[in-house]
């Protein structure tokens, strides 16, 4: 396993009711993945190697997955682009 | 011989999955999904109660399933204020994945950054003449290109740019105080080390943009609505009151949901429910809403994770918001923190979204997903003084009443629903108050007509499609246009009543 293509993928289970313990604990039982955070109802936290996740997530039926994704605070001011040519 | 309507395809999906049934999708929508059928030419078709349209549906996926239509972008807009729950998706056509040409991104660079003398500009009050600190000086000395220099006034009021020589002719120069002051722009001004340049006070009685359109709120106005502010935290503040919230960063304290020291999520906070009065504090939209605080932003940190954002939505819902204001977006589709926005009306609340600020482009993610509420931001000439960085802002189109505008930084697309003043808007800060621009100003405004409106529209009790729907379509329909497109302005700008 890469160290390089570890990532931290967030899952959310768009079932009836909270996420199943069952499909945690299989999620917690993937080979050199690791649990972020579980305490959502719906959702989890999870820094795994994606091959193994994907193929993991599409055999839980209800959950839909995707890498964690950074956004930033919105701000209109003008910057710089690069230093005075 | 007048010409036909332009008609373009669309694919019209329930809220959840491809079939409207289930508790996601309201009686009126599972209703019209079932009497929608397809048809060899354009008909009008019953899109709700007394309502109908001319559309063309193509095909169906079965009697309740995802729908193919032909429909012109103005009765899409009258479509989507009827039947809320409606996604509407274009429909994409692919192309074979040819391999790309290389082309040239960027010439390289000659610029030698830190050879030259550092020119120190000193920027202070006008009245007073005390030095400003924490300003952000941006100096272009080619703003087509965007070369210059940027950096942050100290203690002093003194910063140091390295722009390459002792006596610089500046293409623009702008100063964005963080508090207390307007910005300022100046154009085409020669500097030398040691100049100064002093900054307006702002005053709490002027009329901005956000006065100029929803001059009064009465104390009460949403009074008994939980309004969510999803951003990054709301300080204390003597024109505001936080009921509660919950900071659902990885790592630190859930119970710290105060601002982390962007200002941003205060300053979007009092436009919604500031409870000051004019000219020793401001008024938000709503001053009766209960306020929460959900901090996704971690403490001095410019980014949230989408994570942090999809618990948030699930935690103001858990907690009763009827309002979910989200000031934040960018980064591709996420089926995570679509699907949070999708529970959330489910839950019976109402995401409201910022379209963006990256200069008319399109409508940013979340609010792009089919069940937000996107807005854009529109100004009005005489809401700001002459001389400051919002004079840039100041693009066409111009509305049927020339003074008004969508700001520049506006993003637009056929997903904007509605619009709201967001050009120089003074709000809170924490310990005191600022101007900002941006779509994340404009949504508020937004958030805080919607309170007022849920008191008067008399929403169903149950927290579910059927109230987010009812909520939205009131919405949708207190929205007066101001004569731009569609795609700036949506159904136009919201109106409490």
């Amino acid at each position: 396993m890469s160290q390089l293509s570890r990532r931290r993928f967030v899952l959310r289970y768009r079932g009836d009711g909270p996420k199943p313990e069952a499909d945690v604990e299989r999620l917690r039982r993937l080979p050199d993945a690791t649990m972020i955070d579980e305490s959502p109802g719906r959702m989890v936290l999870v820094e795994s190697d994606e091959g193994p996740l994907r193929e993991l997530v599409e055999s839980l039926p209800g959950w839909v997955a995707a890498p964690e994704q950074m956004i930033p605070v919105p701000d209109t001011r003008k910057r710089v682009k690069r230093s005075p040519g | 011989m007048p010409q036909a309507p332009r008609r373009d395809q669309y694919v019209m999906l329930p809220p959840r999955g491809l079939r409207a049934r289930g508790p996601s999708a309201s009686p009126e929508l599972q209703s019209f999904f079932r009497t929608a059928e397809p048809t060899e030419a354009v008909r009008n078709v019953t899109v709700a109660e007394g309502h109908e349209l001319p559309l063309r549906v193509v095909d169906s996926i079965g009697d309740d399933g995802a729908k193919l239509v032909e429909a012109s972008p103005e009765d899409l807009l009258a479509l989507r204020a009827h039947q809320p729950g409606l996604r509407i998706v274009p429909v994409v056509y692919y192309t074979p994945a040819v391999a790309p040409r290389a082309e040239v991104i960027a010439r390289p660079q000659v610029a030698a950054a830190g050879v030259g003398p550092k020119i120190t500009l000193r920027i202070i009050s006008r009245q007073g003449r005390q030095p400003v600190a924490g300003a952000i000086i941006v100096a272009f000395t080619d703003l087509a290109t965007g070369a210059g220099a940027q950096g942050t006034t100290n203690t002093r009021g003194e910063v140091g740019l390295d722009l390459g020589g002792s006596e610089v002719a500046l293409d623009r120069l702008y100063v964005y105080p963080t508090n207390a002051f307007w910005t300022l722009r100046k154009v085409h001004v020669k500097v030398t080390d040691g100049m100064q340049f002093s900054l307006r006070p702002i005053d709490l009685g002027y009329v901005d943009g956000l006065r100029h359109y929803y001059p009064s709120s009465p104390d009460d106005a949403g009074a008994g609505v939980t309004v969510a502010v999803v951003d990054t935290g709301v300080s204390d503040h003597p024109d505001l009151v936080v009921a509660g919230g919950l900071n659902t960063v990885s790592g630190e304290d859930p119970d710290n949901f105060g601002d982390n020291g962007k200002q941003h999520g205060t300053h979007v906070a009092g436009i919604v429910a500031a409870r000051g009065v004019p000219p020793s504090g401001i008024r938000g939209v709503a001053p009766g809403v209960t306020l929460r605080s959900y901090r996704v932003f971690g403490k001095g940190s410019g980014s949230a994770s989408s994570f942090a954002i999809a618990k948030a939505i699930d935690a103001a819902v858990a907690d009763g918001c009827d309002l979910v204001n989200m000031s934040l977006g960018g980064g591709s589709f996420d089926p995570v923190l679509a699907a949070a926005v999708e529970d959330a009306r489910t839950g019976g609340s109402l995401c409201v979204i910022a379209a963006g600020n990256d200069d008319r482009g399109p409508v940013s993610f979340p609010a792009s997903n089919e069940m937000a509420v996107a807005v854009s931001a529109m100004g009005r000439k005489g809401t700001f003084p002459s001389g400051t960085a919002e004079v840039d802002e100041v693009a066409a189109p111009f509305g049927t009443d020339k003074a008004d505008f969508i700001g520049a930084f506006s993003n637009i697309g056929p997903q904007v629903d509605l619009t709201a003043p967001g050009v120089a808007i003074i709000s809170t800060v924490p310990g005191s108050y600022t101007e900002i621009s941006g779509t994340s100003m404009a949504c508020p405004a937004v958030t805080g007509v919607a309170a007022r409106l849920v008191v008067s529209a008399g929403l169903p009790a149950e927290r579910d499609a059927t109230r987010s729907e009812a909520l939205l379509r009131a919405l949708l329909a207190s929205a007066t246009s101001h004569g731009f497109a569609p795609v700036y302005e949506g159904h136009g700008r919201p109106l409490p009543t």
